[in-house]
């Protein structure tokens, strides 16, 4: 029997006494998009960054269960978290800046997470480092160059390309598309869609656009005020949404 | 006796609208029925009678209120209304097909691949997977050289031809068929019943909701009228 690849359980988060996240619990399945859709301060984010191991909870659970055997993430050492984090897990951030290092090459971006796991061949690490330029579309010629002088999208892709290139089994991902614009937008989802298929990676995608979590997630979660409202099929939560929250969500869609 | 492939006991579904004052819209009233393994039921009744929301509440994409929806999925029975989404999914990939009127199209991926993808989802080699497509596709008259262009420039007719293909491309034991034939031209509403008369061979069953009363008079075994509810709810 298939076990959650994640299970958060119970989290609570406050900051400054105020709750940001109250009883949140629910399961990652390995290779399925989870989508979290809610408004800006429905604490979308900081569950992110709570079940990626990156912020400790008040209270509660984050279960990984990568090679069979369970960890508590928040009951690690910082040397084992974050070795999880670079080798098992992937994080592309909204602001590239806080997911790749601008000021050193897109080569060495894509490399890092492979050296940090012991790979020492240059030509190889190279080779690699091309070899997902082209995955995300990037042209090879500019694997020198730095992030700096990339465009918005350009960056999007290569964070990308920096997490998975150590096959990790899941990537948390924190509004992909935020500010680009809507081409680049959907060259970029698309382009996720087919990775994410090919690799059978597992995937926490928090957006607020509602089109893209309809086109990515199978499964979906909404969020407001700290809770999640309401959850389930994707189709199923857009087209018949429950919660007036939800259904004030989709009719802010226009319709053509 | 053959086997109910669905079976649908006492069900009725309600809008509620939150965000319009909590206004309730009854869709559906103490509906049952039975669709057994190779025979097609025509869903009939007049706009606004709930049609299309009893083939969305069996494929789980609306939920219901109460009463049962089991369906037969890989020898066993599921309880639609109780599945989790996971069980729904699975039903989905091994069980159901939904052929709606419209095609969600997702930019970049070409007719070839949304209509290969089903098979490919289901476990199938991705090289037979596109000759099965290519088959279907030019069945359906959809020329060539638009095999591998993204259907969002596509004819109404086209896209749902492509939508067709999607949902017959991988024969699965439940289809529901929401106005299949809508925006066809009469060669193709033909292929179209071919394609139905085939799967009930096979011993798909299905549920169809057809407003061709030559496509609904040659493939439906029986037919069930839906009324529409009183839209004034009790509370």
């Amino acid at each position: 029997m298939q076990k959650p690849l994640l299970s958060v359980k119970n989290i609570y988060k406050e900051f400054n006494r105020r709750p940001v996240c109250r009883e949140i619990s629910f399961d990652v399945w390995p290779g399925e998009i989870l989508g979290l859709v809610g408004e800006s301060g429905s604490g979308k984010s900081t569950l992110l960054n709570i079940i990626s191991g990156c912020l400790k909870p008040e209270s509660g659970q984050v279960i990984y269960r990568g090679d069979g055997c369970e960890r508590d993430m928040h009951a690690l050492t910082e040397g084992r978290r974050r070795l999880l984090q670079r080798t098992e897990l992937g994080f592309v951030r909204q602001n590239a800046s806080e997911g790749l290092r601008l000021n050193v090459s897109a080569g060495a971006n894509i490399g890092e997470r492979l050296m940090a796991g012991g790979a020492r061949n240059f030509a190889k690490l190279r080779r690699e480092a091309e070899n997902w330029l082209d995955k995300v579309e990037i042209d090879k010629s500019r694997l020198d160059d730095k992030p700096l002088i990339y465009s918005g999208g350009m960056r999007q892709r290569l964070q990308i390309a920096r997490n998975l290139v150590t096959s990790p089994k899941l990537v948390f991902m924190d509004e992909p598309t935020g500010g680009l614009d809507v081409s680049v937008q959907a060259r970029l989802l698309d382009l996720l869609r087919g990775l994410v298929a090919g690799l059978g990676l597992a995937v926490v995608l928090v957006t607020h656009d509602l089109a893209a979590a309809r086109l990515l997630s199978e499964r979906l979660m909404v969020m407001q005020a700290g809770r999640i409202v309401e959850s389930g099929l994707t189709d199923q939560v857009l087209d018949d949404p429950q919660h007036s929250y939800t259904q004030l969500l989709v009719a802010s869609i226009p319709q053509f | 006796m053959p086997a109910a492939m669905i079976k649908i006991e006492n069900i009725s579904k309600t809008f509620t609208l939150h965000q319009q004052g909590g206004v309730r819209l009854k869709a559906l009233e103490a509906v049952s029925l039975t669709v057994e393994a190779g025979e097609c039921l025509a869903v009939n009744g007049p706009s606004g009678a709930g049609k299309s929301s009893l083939l969305r509440c069996v494929y789980g994409n609306y939920l219901t209120d109460s009463g049962r929806i089991s369906i037969v999925h890989q020898g066993q029975n599921l309880e639609i209304n109780a599945a989790s989404p996971r069980q729904i999914m699975a039903a989905r990939l091994k069980t159901m097909a939904y052929v709606s009127q419209f095609l969600a199209v997702i930019p970049r991926v070409s007719a070839l691949n949304i209509v290969a993808e089903p098979l490919i989802k289901a476990g199938e080699d991705p090289k037979e997977a596109a000759g099965q497509a290519a088959e279907l596709l030019g069945r359906l008259n959809i020329p060539r050289r638009l095999w591998a262009v993204a259907p969002a420039t596509f004819s109404g007719g086209e896209r749902q031809r492509v939508n067709i293909a999607r949902g017959f491309v991988k024969l699965k034991p439940i289809l529901l068929l929401d106005e299949p034939t809508a925006s066809l031209d009469k060669a193709n509403r033909r292929v179209v019943r071919d394609l139905i008369e085939a799967a009930k061979e096979r011993g798909a069953a299905i549920m169809g909701i057809f407003h061709d009363d030559e496509i609904r008079n040659t493939v439906a075994d029986r037919e069930h009228l839906l009324v529409r509810p009183d839209h004034e709810s009790e509370n």
